[in-house]
């Protein structure tokens, strides 16, 4: 092995380079030290920083640095997307290797030869390794001309117009080109055998041609790119600390900074209304954010750490329905307020943004540095609710739920009237069975007040009834969960509520609680839960999934036809992580699966109805969030939706009702499979299942 | 010196039924009633039109109509201003207020300023002895009602939205119109106007006593022209479902009636090829008696309503209009 194999060491430079090189080099380095002091600086609330927050974040430091080193070394959020994963990974590794080949050739000439211990940059090592840089240098110089014929080209709509972006993206290109420049002069004036493993720099040695050599013009123009491409690194990392290519550390900090076990559906818990009521102290209770310079350290974090890569834009409801509210826009105002120096935002200039949020988390779903809307949107709301900023709608409902306990503002007196007429009444109403039964069956307001979920709620209990599973309903005796409240911002009425109906639920004596409503779901099992509730909650496809799985339900596997039955999954349990549930059951039953609308699973789009829109109505707005959702479903070719959620089930229904031509019906899976049923089942149902 | 009731309502309509409770409440004691009046921005014509169309006359002995010096609103704290003025140096035993805009701050800083009662949502008010007075308001969310005798004097109260009906004005001497500059305490100057604009009302769906409501039983709009006579007949508001002012945009938005729209609370309330979905009975809870005409007789609006009628309501309409008509020519009653 050859030790000619080895680096030249700044050819064609005078002796005075380095001279200059290393005191630029540490004044850039001290640039950037300040600029990321002050930068960090801003992630503080008032006497509260950035540290207190990550001493008081839940969950073990290793695994939320595993987490946040994964995706920044796996890119695992970038690769979700096409695009992204072609031109962003090239541009990310290409400039990792590019920098670690650039930094070992000076650690070699400066630091190691001094140590007497021979050479890094030689032999077989130095010609792989000079293969591979060429390589880098060719994915980032291709991934940059993609980025940028995407931002000047392309120009999706939902990337916002950035010349900082575009200027850092101009500057890798030059660094990547000039490298390769000067590479190529190299090669052309002191050619050698090794010299074509840097394959792109020999290509271009032969562009040079005769226009190299090793004095006169030629040199000084040499001389004049190396400190060209010199400048552009060195304004590449001061960047660092001054623009957004800041993300290289922002978005794993942000990943590091957060409770990676907080599920999606959890939404925030300000305060503990019974720990304050004890406490001696005088406790104030805080909810909300009034104003930008209210932001928590971590919030403000989370804000900087945006990309403005607008996928969030791209995947939210809101926005593609014309309503005032991009979640990009939203954090890009909280980012712009909370750098340094931005101006001060009340809670009141993202009012209409804030209402018009649906918390179906496909924002959150969407974004790359994993940033939690839904937390901005909810601390915004409490601030205007605290602020008396609500409107008759809202306010109303706030009032139906202390005075009637539904949001629907129809008497107290009427919840579930149906029930009367139904003859096993008796057996399933908490308080009139004999012994507590397993399961507490949750209806929520829907199913007392709203006929059509009704009918949901008799299917459930059929199917129940037939696979002889014991349960037990609150029935005209069970208030709302709450979930108006704690999403509209009122926090303090919603644990007030949550309170009474723990001690309610706890009374019943069930060790479980199973409801078809994925909204209740998560209040009961998430947010109670953080006030101390610890029974099981699950969703009623979940239970049945698990009866199907135990052929406990008398239902015929693979016989209904679903061919024209569209799956419309409810946002808050494709994205909340709950299993896919509702598909298993459908999938089990039907010849074939169901068929999905385009967007599904994880990306599925929201019916409308959810973060309380239920309850009032949202302007402007161009189009009906449900009417975009049903046209989706429609272009399946199905005739028939089916949904697991009793708000996307008057959502969907009435936008099936505006819409032309034939009418789309809209179904609960529980609907469905009931009718599966080939029996009845023994018409009792059995206390003490031997295995629940 | 006699006892004094005060008034103030927002619009002729309201000071009317104000009055007209008022009135009730001073022959019971011996009292007279006094009337504030907020101009120019509280009415469009002249006072003496006013008092016209608000059926005054015979209800109220004095009218003071103060006028609101340039840069102040119609507000709380201005009409709590004139309330305090009209009470001053007299004997009040009660203030009454009907509900609307502004109503509700008006009577508790008047209330707070004459040192006295505050009750509001009250559907009935009567004078008691010893210079008290009691009155009925909601409680429960509607479920009860609580019977209150305000302990302090004077008694400031709101009626309810819509409950207190002005009746037929009953005649009688024409009140003593008196003017005078307002004098508007400091925090109204904490609020300046910057711009007026007036809201459009095609309907006042809240007031009425009759509503037909139409849904997506109608074909075309055009088809709407139908019930034209019927509402004439029945002296109604028309309110429709979300459909037919959203979706369709047949109608106004302010006819919406339903959870996201107005809550109305008629005598009568008729719908017209609705079905009757949750949301909108949410509207409708407080009717007297809703009949519904649905050719569909699972419809869920059947069940809730007072008179079902399961037929197409394009033959239904014709012929109830029909049957209206004749019996308004033979002398019947309207509904
Ligand atoms: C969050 C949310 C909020 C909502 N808020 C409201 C609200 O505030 N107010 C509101 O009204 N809705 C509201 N809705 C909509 C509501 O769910 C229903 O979709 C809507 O009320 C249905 O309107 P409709 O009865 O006119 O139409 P449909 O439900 O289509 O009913 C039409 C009816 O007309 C009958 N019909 C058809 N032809 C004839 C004929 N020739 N003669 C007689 N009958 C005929 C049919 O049998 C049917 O019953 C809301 C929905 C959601 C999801
Ligand atoms: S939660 Fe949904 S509606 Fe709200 S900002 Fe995110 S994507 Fe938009
Ligand atoms: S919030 Fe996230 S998804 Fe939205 S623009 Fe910023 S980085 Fe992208």
């Amino acid at each position: 092995m050859g030790s000619g194999y080895a680096r030249e060491y700044l050819p064609f430079m005078p002796g005075w380079t380095l001279w200059l090189l290393y005191p630029l080099f540490a004044l850039i380095l001290a640039a950037l030290a300040w600029a990321l002091v002050r930068r960090y600086s801003t992630y503080r609330r008032r006497a509260e920083s950035l540290r207190d927050h990550l001493r008081a974040v839940p969950g073990s430091p290793r695994r939320r640095l595993r987490a946040a080193l994964a995706d920044a070394l796996l890119q695992r959020k970038v690769l979700e997307r096409r695009l992204p994963a072609v031109f962003h990974l090239p541009i990310f590794y290409g400039m990792v290797l590019l920098t670690i080949g650039t930094t070992l050739v000076f650690l070699d000439e400066d630091v190691v030869r001094h140590l007497d211990v021979g050479q890094l940059m030689s032999g077989w090592f130095y010609v792989v390794w000079e293969a591979l840089l060429d390589l880098a240098g060719i994915g980032l110089v291709a991934g940059v001309l993609i980025a940028l014929y995407r931002r000047l080209v392309l120009r999706p709509s939902f990337l916002p117009w950035r010349p900082g972006t575009v200027l850092i993206l101009a500057g890798l290109l030059y660094a990547g080109v000039t490298g390769f420049l000067l590479e190529g002069y190299r090669i052309a004036v002191h050619p050698n055998d090794w010299a074509a493993a840097s394959f792109v720099g020999y290509a271009i040695s032969g562009l040079w041609g005769g226009a190299a050599g090793e004095a006169g013009g030629a040199v000084l123009a040499y001389r004049l790119l190396w400190w060209s491409h010199a400048a552009a690194a060195f304004a590449l990392i001061a960047a660092l600390g001054l623009t957004g290519l800041s993300h290289i550390l922002t978005v794993p900090g942000n990943v590091f900074a957060q409770d990676l076990r907080r599920p999606r559906a959890k939404l925030t818990t300000p305060f503990n209304l019974a720990e304050v009521l004890e406490s001696e102290e005088e406790v104030e209770l805080i909810s909300g954010v009034a104003a930008t310079g209210d932001l928590a350290p971590a919030a403000r974090l989370g804000a900087d750490a945006c990309v403005a890569c607008g996928r969030c834009h791209a995947e939210c409801p809101a926005a593609a329905a014309g309503r005032l509210l991009s979640p990009r826009d939203l954090i890009l105002d909280v980012q712009e307020s909370v750098r340094w120096g931005g101006p001060v935002r009340e809670a009141a200039y993202f009012e209409a943004a804030s209402w018009s949020c649906t918390n179906c988390y496909a924002c959150e779903e969407a974004c790359p540095a994993r940033i939690r809307h839904v937390d901005y949107v909810l601390d915004f709301r409490r601030a205007l609710v605290d602020q008396n900023r609500l409107d008759e709608q809202k306010l109303s409902v706030l009032e139906a739920l202390d005075r009637n306990l539904n949001p629907y503002k129809l008497p107290s007196h009427e919840r579930a009237s149906w029930l009367a007429q139904v003859p096993y009444a008796g057996e399933i109403l908490v308080g009139e069975t004999e012994e507590p039964a397993e399961w507490l069956y949750w209806m929520g307001c829907s199913a007392g007040y709203d006929s059509r979920v009704a009918d949901v709620a008799l299917a459930t209990m059929r199917l129940l009834r037939a696979a002889r599973v014991s349960f037990a309903t609150l029935g005209p005796a069970e208030p709302c969960c709450g979930e108006p409240a704690k999403r509209l911002g009122e926090e303090g009425r919603f644990q007030l509520m949550a309170a009474v109906n723990m001690e309610l639920i706890r009374e019943a004596g069930a060790s479980r609680v199973v409801t078809h409503c994925p909204h209740c779901m998560h209040i009961l099992a998430q947010e109670y839960g953080s006030l101390g509730f610890d029974i099981p909650v699950l969703h009623h496809t979940e239970l049945l999934a698990e009866l199907v799985r135990r052929r406990r339900l008398p239902v015929q596997a693979g016989v209904l036809d679903l061919s024209a039955v569209a799956y419309h999954e409810p946002c808050n349990l494709a994205r909340a992580g709950r299993p896919a549930a509702a598909l298993e059951v459908l999938a089990s039953l039907g010849q074939t699966p169901p068929v999905l609308p385009a967007r599904s699973g994880r990306r599925t789009f929201c019916c409308g109805g959810g973060g309380a829109n239920m309850w009032y109505t949202v302007e402007p707005e161009e189009q009906r969030i449900s009417a975009i959702r049903l046209e989706e479903l429609a272009a399946t070719g199905a005739t028939t939706v089916a949904t697991a959620c009793p708000f996307c089930l008057p959502m969907l229904n009435d936008a099936a009702g505006s819409r032309e031509g034939e009418r789309l019906a809209v179904r609960d899976v529980a609907e469905i499979l009931a009718e599966g049923l080939t029996t009845d089942g023994p018409g009792n149902c059995t206390r003490n299942p031997a295995d629940w | 010196m006699s006892p004094r009731i005060v008034v103030a309502g927002y619009d002729a309509r309201g000071t009317g039924a104000a009055a007209a409770v008022a009135r009730e409440m001073a022959d019971s004691i011996g009292g007279a009633v006094d009337v504030v009046v907020l101009v120019p921005s509280a009415i469009p014509g002249t006072v003496e039109a006013f008092v016209e169309e608000a059926g005054l006359a015979g209800r109220a002995e004095r009218v003071v109509a103060y006028e609101l010096p340039p840069g102040h609103a119609y507000s709380g704290v201005t009409v709590a201003d004139a309330l305090v003025d009209a009470a001053a140096g007299n004997d009040v035993s009660a203030v009454v207020l009907a509900d609307g805009p502004f109503a509700r701050e008006a009577a508790a800083r008047t209330a707070v300023r004459l040192d006295g009662a505050c009750a509001s949502m009250c559907s009935t008010v009567e004078a008691v002895a010893g210079n008290l007075v009691s009155v009925t308001r909601p409680a429960y969310g509607g479920v009860a009602l609580a019977h209150l005798t305000l302990k302090a004097s004077p008694a400031v109260v709101v009626l309810a939205p819509g409950g207190a009906s002005a009746g037929t004005a009953t005649g009688g001497a024409a009140p003593a119109v008196e003017r005078k500059a307002l004098t508007v305490s400091e925090v109204a100057g904490r609020v300046t106007v910057l711009d007026e604009t007036p809201v459009v009302k095609t309907c006042d769906l809240e007031h009425a006593k009759v509503v037909v409501s139409v849904g997506r039983g109608f074909a075309k709009p055009a088809d709407l022209e139908i019930i034209d006579d019927l509402v004439g007949l029945l002296d109604a508001e028309v309110g429709c479902s979300r459909p037919i002012a959203e979706d369709f945009k047949w109608l106004a938005k302010e006819h919406l009636v339903g959870l996201t729209g107005a809550t109305v609370t008629p005598d009568l309330y008729l719908a017209l090829g609705i079905s009757g979905q949750v949301q909108h009975l949410a509207g409708i809870k407080g009717a007297k008696i809703v009949a519904a005409v649905n050719s569909d007789g699972r419809s869920p609006i059947l069940k809730n309503a007072d008179y079902a009628l399961v037929g197409d309501l394009y033959k239904v309409v014709p012929a109830l209009t029909e049957h209206l008509r004749k019996r308004k020519a033979n002398g019947g009653a309207g509904g």
